[in-house]
């Protein structure tokens, strides 16, 4: 094997290789740079998304350092053989081979843009079919925490929903900015005083589930969120008592 | 001999503008401007380092208690104000500045003194905001954004929020100058035969940020007077239940592009170091002009991804989205060119020569040489 091909070899698949090992940090237990484990047709929706861009930007990412590579091996050596010459031969870049190669990112970001599209809807809101039943609950966020009414005139400091319903949740903020976001069981949502917001999103799982607005909000510690998901007997068996203490007090 | 040096000095210059410092304070030259930004430049880079090393330290522990929260809501508010409008930016015009009149073969900037005023507005925009930290409330708490109504007055009543409004005005019409003055040496100083085709892409990518700041600074400044006369003179204008969302849209179109200067700025830098790092030519040389102009469109069109999408239409999302995916195509473009230039080029393997190299190449196409 030549000097030449050893290099290049070198080169190239030594670039997607740290590409793919910097990559990796995504595929490492709890880590930034990977999605909360999925917990509702949304999350579903979202990893999905997240996933797919993932891969796409990981590709390109690869292509992008292994071209370099290659350009600095193929120009280290060029020099050594003509050091004489000044100017090296004007590209031949151009026309239908520029096309070509600009197709390869717009191709690559055209799929990633129709599968968000498709994905979306899914993301927002969950399925209607195939819910046991619905729980509409208001939401109003302050600087000190979350307040949840249901319909029956029950409230909680925490969320908590039956599993396998749908849960709808109308979401305003009292004072500033928030957001309401719990990563395993919906995308975020932002609301602004005044603009109440909606959700919609579906536990498949019993079991906590911990959220935390990340609209900064000054001097105090952004509030929070807790959401408690229950088997349906347990929840109407919570919801009645809490409405019953409410009423009493 | 006296006779001689004083004759030497031009007759308009009176004694006291002589001294070393009081030349440069009075500076109206690119070159000593754009010195004067860049080292302004580094001097916040220094302080807003400083405070990110807080911050992380901060974050390091949980629960971490190295500052209170109220110091802590006060550093990342001044951490991402001081990088944004006080470093990222500054930097590259001062570059600009400085590269620009002889890059396009002029003796000066169009404007000379309009260049120097747009320094010291920068300058003094700096000192006030950096002053916040010895006033009796400390700097301002609402992150650099402004996000309100956190930053209104029942939300920030202290006095520095009001101060961070008016340094966003002073940098708005510090940046709507350079842009003016900036358009007006690349379009009406070109040296003879520096036509618009011959124009460097470290010119034309400063022309792209100038037309860009031309669009959006005037927004920055409109939506910064609106908070501080909402705060100090008592009306309404974003006090009302869209006010937010009316802030958030009007800070973002000048955030987005600005981000998106940046990069068009440092593609120019960097189109021009690999010709010459390569010995060739630049290749698709018009594909690269025309991508980093419909890199300046779309980063003023994606600015809506900076957005709350909670009440945002499908169609204003599929726009927005599309605008920002047409941004990145646009930078593939550079960076197809730049393999391209390097894959067939005859790489330096000298240290000196580099640095001798990239220097004659700078030099050559400021004479008009490209």
């Amino acid at each position: 094997m030549s000097v030449v091909v050893r290099r290049l070899i070198t080169s190239v698949f030594g670039g997607v290789a740290l590409s793919l090992a910097l990559a990796s940090g995504a595929f490492a237990g709890p880590s930034p740079l990977r999605p909360a484990v999925p917990a509702s047709p949304n999350t579903h929706a979202l990893a999905d998304i997240y996933w797919v861009v993932f891969a796409v930007a990981l590709g390109l990412l690869a292509l992008v350092v292994a071209g370099l590579g290659l350009a600095v091996v193929r120009g280290r050596l060029a020099a050594g053989r003509g050091a004489d010459v000044v100017e090296a031969a004007p590209s031949r870049l151009g026309g239908a081979r520029l096309v070509a190669l600009v197709a390869i990112p717009v191709v690559a970001l055209a799929v990633v843009a129709g599968i968000v599209f498709a994905k979306q809807g899914a993301a927002r809101n969950a399925p209607a079919a195939g819910a046991a039943s619905t729980v509409a609950v208001t939401v109003v966020g302050t600087s000190s925490g979350w307040t949840y009414t249901y319909a029956n005139g029950a409230t909680s400091d925490d969320l908590r929903i039956p599993t396998g319903a749908v849960i709808r949740l109308t979401i305003s903020a009292a004072d500033v900015q928030h957001s309401w976001w719990v990563p395993s069981l919906a995308g975020q949502v932002r609301v602004f005083p005044g603009e109440p917001a909606q959700l919609s999103f579906r536990s498949d799982r019993d079991g906590t589930y911990a959220g935390r607005s990340t609209v900064a909000q000054g001097v105090t510690a952004t509030p929070e969120i807790a959401v408690v998901s229950l088997a349906q007997s347990e929840f109407d068996d919570w919801v009645g008592k809490a409405a019953t203490a409410k009423g009493g007090s | 001999m006296s006779e001689v040096r004083r004759s030497a000095v031009p007759h308009h210059v009176v004694p006291w503008q002589n001294g070393r410092v009081v030349r440069w304070l009075l500076a109206t030259d690119h070159k000593q401007v754009g010195i004067l930004t860049v080292l302004t430049g580094i001097g916040f880079l220094v302080l807003t380092t400083a405070l990110s090393l807080v911050v992380r330290a901060q974050l390091t522990v949980t629960n971490g208690d190295i500052v209170s929260r109220k110091v802590f809501a006060e550093l990342v508010t001044m951490n991402g104000t001081t990088l944004l409008f006080l470093v990222a930016l500054p930097l590259v015009l001062g570059l600009s500045t400085y590269f620009t009149p002889l890059l396009v073969g002029a003796r000066s900037m169009a404007l000379p003194r309009i260049g120097a005023l747009s320094y010291w507005l920068y300058a003094f925009a700096g000192v006030i905001l950096t002053a916040t930290w010895v006033s009796n409330d400390g700097p301002p708490k609402a992150t650099f954004e402004s996000l309100l109504p956190l930053a209104g007055k029942t939300g920030s009543p202290a006095q520095p929020q009001s101060i961070l409004g008016l340094a966003l005005i002073l940098l708005a019409l510090s940046w709507l100058l350079w842009a003016i003055n900036t358009l007006a040496t690349i379009s009406a100083r070109r040296a003879e035969g520096m036509t618009w085709c011959r124009l460097p892409l470290f010119a034309w990518a400063s022309a792209f940020t100038a037309l860009l700041l031309v669009v959006t600074t005037p927004v920055l400044g409109v939506a910064s007077a609106f908070l501080v006369l909402d705060r100090e003179a008592g009306t309404h204008i974003l006090t009302g239940a869209s006010g937010p969302r009316t802030y958030e849209h009007l800070f973002w179109f000048f955030g987005q592009p600005v981000l998106g200067a940046l990069v068009i700025l440092a593609a120019g830098i960097v189109s021009e170091v690999v010709p010459v790092f390569s010995r060739r030519l630049l290749a698709a040389r018009y594909a690269v002009i025309g991508a980093l102009g419909v890199a300046a469109v779309a980063s003023l069109l994606s600015y809506g991804r900076h957005l709350s999408t909670t009440s945002q239409s499908t169609w204003a999302q599929a726009v927005f989205m599309i605008a920002s995916l047409v941004l990145v195509a646009a930078v593939a473009v550079v960076v197809i060119a730049w393999i391209a230039t390097l894959c067939g080029g005859r790489l330096r393997q000298s240290r000196i020569q580099h640095h001798r190299d990239q220097t004659l190449g700078i030099i050559d196409r400021a004479e008009g040489g490209d």
